[in-house]
């Protein structure tokens, strides 16, 4: 992948970046996932990244993911035939298309930074249960072959499996690399003008903490985070909220950031519990595992809607429907010298599903007529590859790309040169329909990165040349930045507001007296406290850091007088809790 | 103050940092307010000050293993004006944190005889 640094708009940290229009993903270990095309397990340091990139993914491709996706191609579509025909008139809808888009994703990038770190620091394989989260059945499937180590327990049971995953999980996270990483997310500001990281994932915290008094099922993290992304991410109001053109679209931003803060809310109170039995929840939760037909619902196949939300709901799905059929629409306004692929919009869509794990390459030797072995740099990849779509003319140098199916969960390589991709192999055997869909896909991230950075480029260009950025800034200024703090301040400290004052831009840090060593040891004790265990199983479970669990919760205690919202602390039950 | 601008700088590094060198000023900014930037890879600013130079001399010599210590750095004029430097550093087994601190000044154009005087 030569060109892969500027998408519209994307998550981004120190593990990658998921791009929330394509819907794709650059590691920076991606090195690592070579050894898949190979059948092989990977280190259990690939957790972290893994899931918090798959959890990104699976947020993008919800309905709320789709719409912002579909808007965003929406106003690329205006804006490149502007720069083709110098047509300006559809330029003010794109502007005011542009203005929901932004406040949108600003205001959701809390939500999508908290999800993905309560998935790195939070989630383990269940002890019980029928429910999986396509983030976590992906890690546990493609890096960890859980159906080998299912297929080697009697009558396949997969509850061994899941222990000694849970086992390798649990002491990857009480690493010294990963309590640090966790110390730097306690050590962030909170104001989201300065990080979405901390105010994010204390929300889904505190959210987390106060749902499992209403359904003991949600004390499961990945059975939570599947059960809030649907309630926010896979709501159809919101997409009708973001896609009602007849509202301008400061206006619509700002519905969209209101009911994203209703939405939080009815989490936290749960009104709904006694009428919605757990039943309901998991057949609905469940339902994200069928196979989606098409790229609108390749997660959430069933639509969610509230008691109060039938009619948005029914509005939302009929206007990312329009919204689809308006971005699917072949670019016509292609040139000679402006060769743009007519597909490309249709070709992005279709390949949202896929999420890329990284780029190898290899050789091509030919044994045979159309047929050939496929050889990297450390061995032979493929020894019988059937050409179907191209000859073996010229054949020489390749490229091999390694993507994952998290909602159809298979794995997938294709095999390219610099003229395209022509083949792709599977480890597993696929269904028709999945193959049938795999032949009409393009698969060439190579030129999806490239035209995604020219569309980035062009808005950026039409852009500069507005006052838009004058306008965001003044929406921001006048009230907006401070209504999107209040969405998530109030649930991030569970409403107590000494707590929240004592965390400001230093995070935990003036709270635990500026010392390095007992921040070590409370991002241990969050840890510890996430995988149910003692202080005595957390010495065993990381006893080269030489911590004691019980000093850091004295001192801590003499430190942090809330209670209800404890630093680290230790149940009566004699457990490690932290709220944290 | 002239301050030194670097990133890879963490904030529980700086914590580390703060307790060997309390004096040391280290403050970080965010990289950008909106949604495409990197929120949890900021920049650190240190003011440069003797203490300042030695608290970075010693977070880059923290992995003592390395033969090479090679970091681009920006060096933030208190006028706000700003300017690139490429920080190299040949390690060997007798290096001392004074030599980094020499060859810090020197990069940066700081002057340790009048920083000394000073502190």
């Amino acid at each position: 992948m030569k060109d892969e640094s500027a998408f519209g708009d994307y998550s981004t940290d120190e593990f990658g970046q998921t791009d929330l229009v394509s819907n794709h993903t650059v590691f920076k270990d991606q090195h690592y996932y070579r050894a898949l095309v190979r059948g092989h397990d990977l280190p259990v340091e690939t957790f972290s990244s893994f899931i918090h990139e798959a959890t990104h993914h699976w947020c993008f491709i919800s309905p709320v993911g789709t719409a912002l996706s579909l808007l965003y191609l929406s106003i690329a579509k205006k804006v490149l035939r502007w720069l083709v025909t110098g047509e300006e008139d559809q330029l003010k809808e794109a502007l005011d298309d542009r203005a929901a888009f932004d406040i949108a994703v600003r205001w959701l990038r809390p939500l999508s930074e908290g999800l993905a770190q309560f998935a790195e620091y939070d989630v383990l394989p269940p002890y019980s249960g029928p429910l999986l989260s396509p983030p976590l059945t992906a890690t546990l499937t493609h890096l960890f072959n859980l159906p080998r180590l299912v297929s080697e327990a009697p009558e396949n049971d997969r509850t061994p499996a899941f222990y000694r995953l849970r086992d390798d999980i649990n002491r990857w996270r009480l690493s010294r690399q990963t309590i640090e990483r966790k110390s730097e997310l306690l050590l962030q500001p909170i104001a989201v003008e300065r990080s979405a990281y901390l105010l994010g994932y204390l929300t889904v915290k505190q959210l987390w903490r106060s749902a499992q008094r209403f359904y003991k099922e949600l004390k499961d993290a990945d059975v939570f985070l599947m059960f809030i992304r649907k309630l926010v991410w896979a709501d159809y109001s919101l997409v009708a909220e973001l896609l009602d053109r007849r509202q301008p679209g400061l206006r619509r931003g700002l519905r969209f950031g209101q009911a994203l803060h209703r939405n939080l809310y009815a989490i936290r109170q749960m009104n709904f519990d006694e009428d919605v039995p757990w039943s309901q929840w998991e057949e609905l939760l469940g339902a994200s595992m069928v196979k989606g037909p098409s790229p609108l619902n390749a997660a959430d196949p069933r639509a969610f809607a509230g008691l109060d939300t039938v009619e948005l709901v029914a509005q939302g799905r009929q206007l990312q429907l329009e919204y689809f059929r308006e971005a699917a629409e072949p670019f016509q306004f292609a040139s000679e010298e402006f060769p743009f692929p007519q597909t490309y919009f249709l070709d992005l869509l279709s390949e949202r599903n896929l999420m890329w794990l990284g780029q190898m390459d290899a050789k091509w030797e030919s044994t045979g007529p159309k047929v050939g072995r496929i050889v990297a740099e450390d061995g032979v990849v493929y020894e019988r590859f059937n050409l179907t779509q191209s000859d073996d003319r010229d054949l020489n140098d390749l490229y091999l790309d390694i993507y994952v199916d998290l909602y159809s969960e298979y794995q997938l390589t294709t095999v390219g040169n610099e003229r395209g991709v022509f083949g792709f192999a599977t480890r597993e055997e696929l269904s028709d329909a999945v193959k049938s869909d795999l032949m009409k896909k393009r698969l060439d991230r190579s030129q999806t990165a490239k035209l995604t950075a020219l569309i980035h480029n062009a808005m950026q260009t039409y852009v500069r040349d507005t006052n838009y950025g004058e306008q965001l800034d003044k929406f921001w200024k006048d009230g907006g930045l401070e209504l999107l703090n209040d969405s998530y301040l109030g649930f991030a400290f569970n409403f107590n507001d000494q707590a929240r004052s004592a965390i400001n831009e230093n995070g935990l840090a003036d709270v635990l007296q500026n010392d390095g060593e007992l921040v070590r040891g409370v991002s241990a004790i969050t840890l510890a406290s996430s995988a149910e265990m003692s202080p005595e199983e957390m010495v065993l479970t990381c006893a080269d850091l030489s911590l004691d669990p019980q000093e850091i919760v004295r001192r801590v205690r003499e430190l942090w007088p809330e209670e209800s919202l404890p630093v680290a602390s230790i149940n009566p039950d004699g457990f490690l809790i932290s709220a944290f | 103050m002239e301050q030194i601008r670097v990133f890879g700088l963490s904030r529980l590094e700086t914590l580390d940092l703060k307790k060997q060198f309390p004096e040391a000023e280290i403050t970080f900014e965010s990289v950008g307010s909106d949604v495409h930037q990197a929120e949890l890879v900021t920049a650190a600013l240190v003011g440069v000050s003797l203490i300042g130079l030695q608290a970075l001399a010693a977070w880059l010599m923290k992995n003592r293993e390395q033969e090479k210590i090679e970091k681009t750095i920006e060096v933030v004029q208190p006028d706000g004006t700003r300017r690139m430097e490429r920080f190299t550093f040949q390690m060997s087994k007798s290096t001392s944190q004074a030599d980094v601190v020499k060859a810090l000044a020197e990069m940066t154009k700081v002057d340790v005889t009048k920083l000394l005087q000073t502190e």
